[in-house]
Formats: C-alpha cells, structure tokens, sequence
C-alpha cells in the first residue's frame, strides 16, 4: 500500500501492525529507510540513503528482480514470504524519479498479486508535494490519500493493470500524467481491467484512446459499464475498445 | 429508394443528425450524387419533446451542408395543431405545393436566430414537486452519485447510467464554461428521472452546440453532443438569471 505521512509517529504506528501482522504470518520483515527501525520485529534494516546515493533514479526491471531474489531466499529459508515497510521519499523527488518510480510500481503490483510479497511504500509529505503524494496513491491499489482513481498491476490474468475509481474533469490532470508514465511490453492489445472503472468521462476516453494511438497500441477496457461503452461508440475512437460487462 | 421505419430514425433529435449523416456519408461513398429525403416525425414527437425536434428541424438546414442533399419534411395538416403548425413554418424555408411549386415561407428563421432564440419548454410535472436532491456547486462525481441514488425500479440501470453520464458532462460545462453559483436538482417520478443544472453565465455561444458533432482534436469538447445523445430529452433555456439544461432519462412529461 501508498502510506503518505507528516508525523513519523504515524508512520510507526501504520508499520508496527503491518509488520505485527507479518511475523505472526511467519513473513521476513524488512526495514529500508533512514528512521530506524520499531524494536522487535525487523530482521533486516537498509539504510535507504546507503542503498540510492543522491538523487539515484531506480531501474524498475532491477529492483523487481532484487525483491523477488529476497522474497524466493525468505521461502528458502522457511518464511512463509517477505514483508517490507520502504521510506521512499528520497527516491520520487525529482519528475526523473517519479516517472521511474512509477514503471516499478506497476512492476511491483504484478509481482506482488501472485507471489508472497507484500510491502508499504511510505512517502513523507513534509518533503513532498501533494501532486507527488496523489501522483504516487493513484498507482497502488490501497492508500491512506484518497485519489479518486487508480491504476495499478493485478494478477496477469486480469490484464496488464487495473483501472478503477471515478475519471472526470477532477482527475484530468493527474490522469494525463499517469497515462505518460504508462508502458506496457509486446506490441499487442493492452487490456485494462476496467469492472472496478465506476466511471470515465469522455475526456479521460478520449486520453486512453490518444496513448493507445501514441504508443501504437489498441487498448482494452474489459468489465466496464455499458455507459462507457455507449460514449466510446459515440465518440468513434479506433483505438480504445470496450469490453462491457453482461 | 431506401426506407427507413420513424422510430429507428427518430428516437432522439442529436441521435437522427447522427444517423443520418451516417447515411448520407455511405451514399456518397457509394457514389450518389444527389440524394433525397422525405422524412416525417413520428407520433411521440408531436408531444413533450417537440420543443427538441424543432430544434432539430431548425438545425438539419445547416447539418447537412456539406452533403448533396435535397429534403422534404412532410406534417400532416389534418392532425397537427396550429400552434405547431407556426413552429414548423419557422423552421423550413420553403414550402412544398401540391401544384409543384415551393414558394418561400415568410415566418422562417434562419437556424442561428432561431436556436439562438432557446425557448424553454413547458416544465416537466415532477418539477412542480419538491426534488429529491438540490445540490449547489457540486462537482461532477457528487452530481453522478444523486442520480444514481434517484434510479428506482421503474428505470432501466441502462437509462440511469446514460443520465449519470450526461450530468457529469452537464456540471463539468457548468464549471468550465459556465458561472457559478451553479445549481443541480434531481427529481424522480414512477416512470421518470428528471435532472436541471443551472448557471449564471450566458450558455453556449454556439447555437448549434449538441446538435452538431465535433471532431476529436482534444480531449474536451464533445460533452453537450454526448449529453443530447444519451437522454430522452434535452431542454435549453435561457433567461435574465442564467442557463439551465434538463435531462429526462425514462419517458417525458
């Protein structure tokens, strides 16, 4: 989950059940950050300003493989997963960051709906701006800083990410800057699932249909509403197709 | 020759302009250089949306320029009342003769100053009744929840969702376009939802807005033609206080 915070306080309190839950469900527990670490439960603390010097810019496809080396040893070596609580402020301070950030977060999402992984990405909104915080929420399935959508990596049998929440005037921007973030491998359909998708406006549709056509994709939205069906038919867009629900 | 049965053709006036630019677009694809139309309105429109079909009949002299087309709007004299009878006469510039000629009329209005001119129709029964929601400066989601929660089992969820769309769209040009204080109420009748955004601004300038498509170059734009594509009825009115639009999702009163 995306736990945005401005007393530290909070952030132990949020961590502590988190990481509670995790021992008692056998979980390896990590701790990357500069705070240290509650007392207890952690048996592993990286410092987060040792592991990415300055204004490092993550690799998405390396720090995924880096998880999901340490999640396979924590089985190895008879817990039953890995649970991690990152302070990953320093690494989403810049656009470069972010836009990198993001990448993995959707990477992160997919490995984590099929394998025993599970983590709070905790951001600090003393030393960020909301748009970041909201930039952040809206690519985790969970957050504490209510976005009204979100678009986040699901189980790959569900497609290549998940679209849920409310899409209109309101989101419009931050809705822009997700879908500028986006990238999908494979030069095939790109399938949303869309049944959590209460509603898009026909701008955000129209901005779907703009990626799919920009990246030379078509775009599925599968298990949306009839409604949005009826308006992407109207609006006559080649490259956004609705799969709606019965 | 091609017929084409009423109700298909005319289930709503955006919807007709839509299909039937379709139609004409297929046939100069095929390669007709001069069509003909002969349409009538059927029955449903001589009642509560007629304001809307007048509407249309004003707009359709301009929404097919640039097809070759020639039309011919046929009223029956014997049923249609004289009041709607003036109105028709406001919206065709010529009439047609049973000696083959085809004077001009003189009422006619040209459609800029006729759809400019917004008169509003008579107000739904519902709106003489308390609303089930009278919501002042919502955003869009919070407009879109007090439909959703005035669909009742007399409407189709198909038809609600169609209204929650257009009120979305309605609140959204509400608040770009229009001037707040910006007022949403929402009634619901047996048969009926019923939902009226109003602003201080002036509405749109363009008198043809909804009516006429417009091309996808960005990523707004295309909200009113979408909101008179989805509802039963669409009214636009216009006075000293503001603008005010009404939806109809379910049958019109």
């Amino acid at each position: 989950m995306c736990f945005s915070y401005d007393d530290d306080s909070d952030l132990y309190a949020r961590a502590q059940s988190f990481l509670a839950d995790g021992a008692a469900a056998g979980c390896q527990l990590w701790w990357i950050g500069d705070l240290p670490p509650p007392a207890g439960y952690v048996t592993t603390a990286v410092s987060i300003s040792a592991a990415y010097p300055g204004n490092a810019v993550i690799d998405p496809e390396a720090q995924l493989r880096q998880y999901a080396k340490v999640t396979s040893a924590a089985v190895a070596a008879g817990f039953t997963g890995l649970r991690v609580v990152a302070q990953a402020t320093p690494l989403v301070r810049t656009r470069e960051q972010l836009d990198a950030f993001a990448r993995y977060e959707l990477l992160i999402d997919r490995y984590m709906a099929t394998h025993p992984f599970s983590a709070i990405c905790a951001y600090d909104r003393r030393e960020l701006d909301s748009s970041a915080i909201d930039e952040l929420a809206c690519l985790h399935p969970d957050t504490n800083a209510p976005v009204p959508f979100h678009l986040h990596g699901c189980p790959p049998d569900g497609g290549a990410a998940a679209l849920t929440g409310e899409l209109d005037m309101t989101t419009d921007e931050l809705f822009e800057v997700t879908l500028g973030r986006l990238s999908f491998p494979g030069d095939d359909e790109v399938v949303l699932d869309a049944t959590g998708l209460r509603f898009a406006d026909h701008r955000a549709l129209w901005r779907m249909n703009r990626w799919a056509a920009e990246h030379d994709r078509h775009l599925v939205l599968r298990g949306a509403g009839r409604a949005t069906a009826r308006v992407v038919d109207l609006m006559d867009l080649p490259r956004l197709h609705v799969e709606a629900i019965a | 020759m091609e017929f084409a049965t009423g109700g298909d053709m005319y289930a709503r006036p955006a919807a007709a302009i839509r299909s039937y630019r379709q139609l004409l677009a297929d046939h100069v694809a095929a390669g007709a250089g001069q069509i003909r139309i002969i349409g009538e309105l059927p029955a449903s429109a001589f009642g509560p949306t007629w304001d809307s079909w007048m509407r249309y009949e004003s707009a359709i002299n301009h929404a097919y320029d640039d097809f070759p087309l020639w039309s011919m709007c046929a009223y029956d004299r014997r049923t249609t009342p004289a009041a709607m009878l003036a109105d028709v006469d406001r919206t065709h510039p010529r009439q047609a003769r049973p000696d083959g000629t085809h004077p001009a009329i003189e009422a006619y209005a040209d459609p800029e100053s006729y759809l400019a001119g917004m008169r509003p129709a008579p107000p739904d029964p519902l709106q003489l009744t308390p609303p089930v929601a009278d919501l002042a400066d919502p955003l869009p989601g919070r407009a879109r929840d007090a439909v959703r929660a005035a669909g009742h089992e007399g409407i189709s969820r198909d038809e609600i969702e169609d209204l929650v769309v257009a009120v979305s769209e309605v609140v959204t040009n509400a608040m770009l376009y229009g001037r707040a204080p910006i007022r949403m109420r929402v009634w619901s009748g047996p048969d009926r939802v019923v939902a009226e955004v109003t602003d201080t601004g002036p509405g749109p300038k363009d008198p043809f807005a909804g009516l006429l498509p417009i091309g996808p170059e960005g990523p707004g734009g295309r909200g009113l033609w979408i909101v008179n594509q989805s509802c039963n009825h669409v009214t636009m009115a216009r006075d000293p206080d503001g603008f005010t639009l009404r939806l109809t999702a379910g049958v019109p009163h």
